[in-house]
């Protein structure tokens, strides 16, 4: 576990981040969104193990960002053409990332709950 | 030691109230939260509950063994189990044992022996509610001890067997519907119950609710509420289908079932609480209750639609460049995707459910 005055650091660049621009913040709260439909396939059609770190917050934000994080990979490579990360390369194709993933998402859960009713 | 089982009995002031739902469902919630539950179906005429079990067996219409007897039986032959054709180990006919077969997480004690068996009312319904009450009491002295509960899903209305499993029973549970015609017809057989048993406990819930209105702990005619269930789209399209305990165990219906039993294990003193809790794709299980009339899966589809028409639409108005990878206009692109996404919620909303 870092030390506090590292977890206040992160907290504070975190918050910036945040705050510097709308587009960010509004991909927080549509990760977190994204994360709890995710909990939702996950705890509904397949496993309950893991219910409580699925449905906290953190859980819920973290799974979010990770599907947005898979699919902002291939959507750079596409447009830039090389792994070289930095935040106006992010924010640029952000929209991208938040409307295919939420799209992809959709489709996702129509399949899964299609295969599931039919088994 | 003899396990303390508590004795339910599930009524309603008319048919079509969804008792026999709400038995099975809670029956099923119960067993797979570790409890050992039976459910005796006692409306032997209409047979909710057995037809489950028909279902069950793969459309078998024979659901009892040849040794064994349903309800029904009981209430032929007055509470006295018949002889089988066995002979037990001292070389006399041993007794028919009851018929309990599994279903799901719970057991089912059936109303008759085959689900398309003909039976004459005149030979079956008891004369008196003291001949009632012994065929009942005799039907669960035959039923094993080592059950934590057992559910009676009586018949709609009034007669000498309500009365009399209301009275051998440890409580009831009055499910009515959220209308006047439900309200005054569970009015009736509170007023005829009391005027037979005054001293049962009697407890009420109101079932396919539409209005947001909580009516948990409140009274009417002197008795309490448990609490509501609300209209689930889920529940009305799905049951009768394969896909039927899937949906359900993901529906509004469900979270209720399970906070009206838990109201009552806290009255009661059950010493049983039920501990899932359902996860609200929403977010928000009141959000939920006012797009009950949408299914579970077109709720999602609804929000999945909003969120890209509401972002895209946002974006739109307070765009910078809006890059897409493949090139295409962008002022054009960002509105067919939104166009897509109020589509989609347009689909979920409009769209006819098909069985």
């Amino acid at each position: 576990m870092p030390p506090p005055d590292m977890q206040n650091d992160f907290s504070n660049e975190l918050l910036k981040l945040l705050a510097g621009s709308p587009l960010m913040l509004i991909a927080a709260a549509l990760a977190c969104c994204s994360g709890h439909l995710w909990s939702y396939i996950i705890l509904s059609y397949f496993s309950k193990k893991e219910r409580k770190i699925l449905e906290s917050f953190y859980g819920r934000i973290s799974l979010g960002l990770i599907w947005f994080a898979l699919l902002y990979i291939p959507l750079h490579l596409l447009h830039f053409k090389k792994l070289l990360f930095d935040l106006e390369s992010i924010i640029q194709i952000l929209p991208n990332v938040i409307i295919v993933s939420l799209a992809l998402q959709a489709l996702l859960f129509i399949i899964i709950n299609f295969l599931f009713r039919k088994r | 030691m003899v396990k303390k089982r508590t004795v339910i009995n599930v009524i309603s002031g008319k048919g079509g109230t969804g008792k026999t739902l709400f038995t099975a469902v809670a029956a099923e919630m119960l067993g797979n939260e570790g409890a050992s539950v039976l459910v005796a179906d006692l409306d032997i005429f209409v047979r909710g509950l057995t037809a489950l079990l028909y279902f069950h067996k793969n459309e078998s219409l024979v659901v009892t063994e040849k040794h064994e007897i349903p309800v029904s039986s009981f209430f032929k032959y007055k509470g006295s189990l018949p002889d089988s054709n066995r002979r037990n180990s001292g070389g006399t006919n041993s007794k028919r044992k009851v018929s309990i077969s599994r279903y799901r997480s719970f057991d089912v004690l059936p109303s008759v022996a085959y689900v398309n068996q003909l039976l004459d009312f005149r030979d079956m319904m008891p004369g008196s509610i003291e001949e009632a009450a012994k065929i009942v009491s005799s039907l669960l002295e035959n039923i094993p001890n080592d059950y934590d509960f057992i559910f009676l899903d009586s018949r709609a209305g009034y007669d000498e067997l309500i009365s009399a499993s209301h009275e051998i029973s440890d409580f009831s549970i009055c499910v009515e519907e959220d209308d006047d015609i439900s309200m005054i017809t569970t009015d009736n057989l509170i007023e005829q119950l009391r005027s037979d048993n005054k001293f049962k406990n009697l407890f009420r819930l109101k079932n396919k609710v539409r209005s947001d209105k909580q009516v948990t702990g409140s009274t009417s005619n002197g008795i309490t509420f448990l609490g509501s269930v609300p209209f689930d789209t889920d529940v009305m399209n799905s049951f009768g289908t394969k896909n039927f305990w899937m949906d359900i165990n993901k529906s509004i219906y469900y979270e209720a079932v399970k906070n009206i039993w838990n109201t009552l294990s806290n009255k009661m003193n059950l010493g049983f609480v039920l501990q899932e809790t359902r996860i609200s794709p929403l977010g928000s299980g009141k959000f939920e209750k006012k797009l009950s009339l949408l299914s579970i899966n077109k709720r999602i589809l609804f929000l999945y639609g909003s969120f890209i028409s509401g972002f895209c639409l946002l974006y739109f108005i307070f765009r910078n460049k809006f890059l897409y990878v493949n090139g295409f206009n962008s002022d054009i692109g960002i509105l067919l995707v939104a166009f897509l996404g109020l589509l989609m919620a347009f689909f979920a909303i409009f769209l006819n459910n098909k069985k």
